[in-house]
């Protein structure tokens, strides 16, 4: 079809060579990419302030760092305002590390914060962009009464009850009930000679008609802390048990119904403006059960 | 309410197809059935797509077109004197007068004689073979000569180069091997290598594969409506046939490149009937790229391929093993090297049964694939497959119409350690038998309309049944293939399926496993329908397609950074537009191609409905590249080739992060800032609602052959991403960083080829 075929090789073909031509000296040999979307969300919140402590500590993050952070010094300032009287205290950064290259900053205040009382947290950078967390403290609770416990040993002489019962009153959210043994460690390489197993008991808790009632099995701990030791041939000798407990404010989101991929979404259990994360507000008591403090111990 | 796969609905239609094939075998009485095979004299090959053509004094004609083993076959010719001409393109046309009558039953084997000057002149006229604008309802048949024109950085042409000029395969980009064909995920094609699996032939250099042009005979390439002789996968067929070697004389050729050397030797055992081919090739990339790319490109890969090949009278043998390598790290600064190989092996017989014009096949392979992930010396995670297969298939003809059937028995062993990657995968060792068969028709109504009907009966030991039934239509509304209207649909499943992490593209370690949904396989429904249109030296081809794919595996979404993830049910939908349009005049060739495709996965998730106020999802899963445009045009003088290709590529879906954080769990306050590091976050919105940036790049080639007295030496030159441009693979958002595709690539290739 040679009529047919001319036209076509004398326009068509030097058409798409332009073509060609044109869209490769147009492309730019560079190109940029952002792979973030940009938003209102600046900073990560994530701890919580505690009534009962005499430090304060929360974990400060800008959100577009890599994913584990650095050293670099955060230019921010961080403060914690009580909303009653506009008090503001100007927190510490210190800089963690947890094991080899990983990094964090936590900011930490030696003030105390008040049951009742609301606080501002604010993390604010030079340009004004900021992230803030509002908290209200717990109201206080009295200290629960430990039964009285003759023997905590898995020596068969030992007739004490498996499970103790304590009723922590007055509180509407319980925000923590950790049993807390202390033991010597048997090992003669190990760098500290006290050791410690916390067992949490918060999701077993029972409501009562003004607060919990706690069961701890310290009989289970207790094998759960010997089965570590005399498989390599030591016995630990156990010093004494505490049962740390706190109340939880109204914010404070209800924990124990979230599975771990729901508590981790950004906007699921959140109290932060402009930001991410989660600053609790607690008030802790430490209940002493049973047997001596170590000299090992604080 | 039966669902749209319900086993009842599909018996239904199943015995009436049935039914249809058994009241639809022919009764013919005297009258003549011709067959035979048609094959390359110079080198024994056989020719596929050779036209077969019987006349008669009152211009009476019959005539038929060679299959892929280059065997015809004519049934119901009246008893005669009949002019008997074989033509195709580039050979002498084959003359021959016939007096037929007597056998009724008449073998006629033709070997052609290659024609080099009449290959320049031949105007095409009626149907043609190939050509990537000959597209029938999802299949198309790619040549040799079709893999040349592209420029790649080998010696000669690739399978894996080409199918990337095509508007239905996307690729994520020049490493990984990894082809997505309209919207299906690499695990759902099926690849077959002379009639056997192979698991992943693609090499870790995408522009390269076990398919070299070199050692193809043909492919067929169906994108999807696929027959029912097609079986275990449900998104595509790449079913390579590879060539013998020359039964006639010895030959050989040894190629040179920056990216990989290779070897060829073939010759006669037997002259005339017997041949043996080997070949291997190697990749050199990893040694030279750090001198002539100024930067490491940690890829090696290889692959060796023999063939044994012996014709007899009444059809041809052949036994082949095949074994390909790769190793490598597809980011370089990231401390994952990626590993797999394949080993094919097995034999097949294909020819007339004794006394009989019914056309076997009969198969036999052993396919195994190799798979692992992690340090060099110690792999955190591998998974490995194997498939032992036995299938026979027949074509029975009558009138102008065939009966295709065929049975097979296969076993599949599936090994896989996956350590923690996805949670209710770790560790398992698994054999699935299946056995099951197909039924179809090749059915002529009148001259203009063509359908196939087809039904796959697959009997798997471990899951429910299945009936596919499957129909492929092809009309020419006036009469001759300058005009067609094709169209397919059909029901397709898939028991054992590769699993990958989607949500990585930096990752392409895959493992084979059973569906991890219980006893719901992967299903899809396909429809498509296309046009093709010749005007003139012009050929234009336009289609349309839908896939449905059910019970497809995908990660479930977490903002928790880590590895480890579970997998959850996805059901996928694809619509996409085909275009291409192609021109060749004398030996000056030129192709564009566009695609459109929309592919979009539904998920549910249980924290969806907390996280986004709806349970389920809809998102572009990675590989949905909405827009795809190719354009080669390749031209040969005299002892020159040159070639040249643009591609663009639309921004293929990411999941847009805002930040990362490290959460303190404040839950029973077990953990606090000053103890614990926390549980590092990536914070995004929602899955693959992103895109990265657009992706373009030329590349040309130029070729010039030097004859020497005992051979041709052919040198290739050119250049990949000739404009430099930094096209993104990926980005990484673990570490802030790009990871590009190649940049300007010139290379130096030689070949040098006995004559």
């Amino acid at each position: 079809m040679p009529s047919l075929s001319i036209p076509i090789r004398s326009v068509v073909l030097p058409a798409m060579a332009l073509v060609l031509l044109v869209l490769s000296g147009t492309s730019a040999c560079e190109t940029t990419f952002d792979a973030f979307e940009e938003n209102d969300k600046y900073f990560s919140l994530s701890g919580y302030l505690d009534a009962g402590a005499d430090t304060q500590f929360v974990r400060i993050e800008p959100l577009r760092d890599s994913l584990l952070l650095g050293t670099t010094p955060i230019d921010v300032e961080v403060t914690l305002e009580h909303l009653a009287t506009g008090t503001k205290m100007i927190w510490n950064d210190s800089l963690f590390q947890f094991s080899e290259g990983i990094y964090a900053h936590n900011y930490w205040s030696a003030e105390t914060v008040q049951p009742r009382e609301t606080y501002r947290l604010q993390v604010k950078q030079p340009d004004g962009i900021a992230s803030t967390a509002l908290v209200t403290l717990p109201d206080t609770f009295p200290t629960p009464n430990p039964p009285h416990v003759i023997c905590m040993s898995l020596r068969a002489y030992c007739l004490e009850s498996w499970v103790l019962s304590i009723d922590v009153k007055g509180i509407k959210n319980l925000a923590a009930a950790t049993a807390v043994y202390h033991y010597l460690d048997p090992d003669p390489l190990a760098a500290s000679k006290c050791g410690v197993l916390k067992v949490p008991y918060w999701r077993e808790a029972m409501p009562t008609q003004d607060g919990f009632r706690i069961r701890v099995e310290w009989r289970r701990d207790l094998e759960a802390i010997a089965s570590i030791w005399t498989a390599h041939g030591f016995i630990p000798f156990f010093a004494n048990f505490d049962l740390f407990v706190a109340a939880g404010n109204d914010q404070w989101p209800a924990m124990a119904q979230l599975d771990q991929e729901t508590l981790f979404l950004p906007d699921v259990a959140t109290n932060v403006e402009q930001g991410v994360g989660f600053v609790g507000g607690v008030l802790s008591k430490n209940v002493h059960v049973f047997g001596t403090k170590l000299l090992c111990e604080e | 309410m039966p669902g749209p796969f319900s086993t009842r609905l599909l018996s239904q239609q199943t015995l009436f197809l049935v039914g249809v094939v058994l009241f639809a075998l022919p009764v013919s009485a005297q009258q003549v059935t011709l067959h035979g095979q048609i094959t390359d004299t110079s080198n024994g090959q056989p020719l596929q797509g050779a036209h077969v053509v019987l006349e008669n004094l009152l211009r009476n004609v019959h005539g038929t077109i060679t299959n892929e083993t280059g065997h015809y076959e004519i049934t119901s010719i009246p008893p005669g004197l009949y002019l008997f001409q074989v033509t195709y393109i580039g050979y002498t046309t084959h003359l021959d007068t016939l007096r037929l009558g007597s056998p009724l039953d008449l073998t006629i084997d033709v070997a052609m004689i290659r024609s080099s000057d009449a290959l320049d002149e031949v105007v095409v006229t009626g149907e043609k073979e190939g050509g990537a604008a000959r597209l029938k309802a999802g299949l198309q048949r790619i040549r040799p000569r079709d893999m040349r024109r592209i420029p790649t950085p080998g010696p000669s042409g690739d399978l894996a180069g080409y199918l990337q000029t095509l508007p239905s395969v996307v690729s994520m980009g020049d490493r990984g091997g990894q082809l997505f064909i309209r919207g299906g995920t690499p695990s759902q094609n099926l690849i077959l290598v002379d009639g056997m699996l192979i698991y992943q032939p693609f090499h870790i250099l995408g522009f390269f594969s076990a398919f070299p042009e070199d050692l193809v005979s043909n492919v067929d390439l169906y994108a999807g409506g696929f027959e029912a002789r097609y079986t275990g996968r449900v998104s595509s067929v790449i079913d390579v046939t590879m060539r013998g070697g020359n039964d006639q004389r010895f030959e050989g050729s040894a190629s040179i490149g920056p990216f990989l050397t290779g070897l060829r030797v073939e010759g006669p055992i037997k002259k005339g009937t017997t041949s043996l081919l080997g070949a291997m090739r190697t990749s050199v990339i990893e040694r030279t790229a750090p001198s002539f790319l100024g930067q490491d490109l940690p890829l090696t890969f290889s692959d060796w391929f023999v063939k044994l090949q012996s014709n007899k009278d009444n059809g041809r043998c052949s036994a082949m093993v095949m074994h390909t390598y790769d190793r490598g790290r597809i980011d370089v600064e990231r401390d994952e090297v990626f590993r797999w190989n394949n080993t094919v092996f097995g034999g097949q017989c294909t020819g007339f049964t004794p006394g009989s014009i019914t056309l076997a096949n009969a198969n036999g392979s052993f396919s195994y694939v190799s798979n692992a992930i992690g340090a060099a010396d110690h792999p955190a995670r591998t998974a490995d497959a194997w498939r032992l297969n036995l299938d026979a298939n027949f074509t029975y003809p009558f009138s102008a119409n065939n009966v295709k059937w065929g049975i097979f028995g296969r076993a599949d062993n599936l090994h896989y350690d996956l350590q923690e990657q996805f949670q209710t995968l770790r560790e398992r060792d698994v054999l699935l038998l299946e056995i099951g068969g197909h039924v179809g028709m090749e059915l002529s109504l009148a001259d203009h309309l063509h359908l196939t009907p087809s039904l796959a009966l697959t009997i798997p030991f471990e899951y429910p049944i299945g009936l596919e039934p499957r129909l492929r239509l092809r009309w020419l509304p006036w009469g001759n293939p300058k005009q067609e209207l094709n169209a397919a649909a059909g029901l397709y499943r898939q028991t054992s399926i590769g699993i990958s992490d989607e949500r990585d593209a930096g990752s392409v370690f895959t493992a084979w496993v059973p569906s991890p949904f219980g006893d719901k396989p992967t299903r899809a429904l396909h429809a498509l329908l296309g046009w093709t249109q010749q005007i003139g030296l012009f050929d234009v081809s336009a289609e349309g397609y839908y896939k449905r794919i059910n019970n497809l595996p995908v990660p479930i979404w977490s903002t928790i950074a880590r590895f480890t993830t579970a997998l959850a049910p996805a059901n996928g939908t694809v619509w996409g537009l085909d275009t291409r349009l192609e021109y060749q005049w004398k030996t000056l060739y030129a192709y564009v191609g566009y695609g459109y495709t929309w592919t979009q996965y539904t998920a549910a998730q249980d924290n969806f409905g907390v996280w986004f106020g709806d349970p389920i999802q809809r998102y572009h899963p990675p590989h949905d590249r909405r827009h795809q445009l190719n354009t080669v045009v390749s031209w040969t003088w005299r002892r020159f080739a040159a070639s040249v290709r643009w591609q663009f590529g639309s921004g293929l879906p990411y999941t847009v992060p805002f930040g990362f954080d490290s959460l303190i769990r404040l839950p029973g306050l077990e953990e606090s800032p000053q103890e614990t590091y926390g549980t590092p976050r990536i914070l995004f919105n929602r899955p693959y609602q992103g895109r990265l940036s657009t992706y373009h790049r030329l590349d040309a080639a130029i070729e010039y052959a030097l004859i020497l007295p005992f051979a041709s030496l052919t040198f290739r030159a050119g250049a990949l991403n000739l404009y430099d441009r930094s096209n993104l693979f990926y980005y990484d958002v673990f570490n802030i960083k790009r990871v590009d595709q190649l940049p300007l690539t010139p290379y130096l290739s030689f070949k040098l080829t006995t004559l």
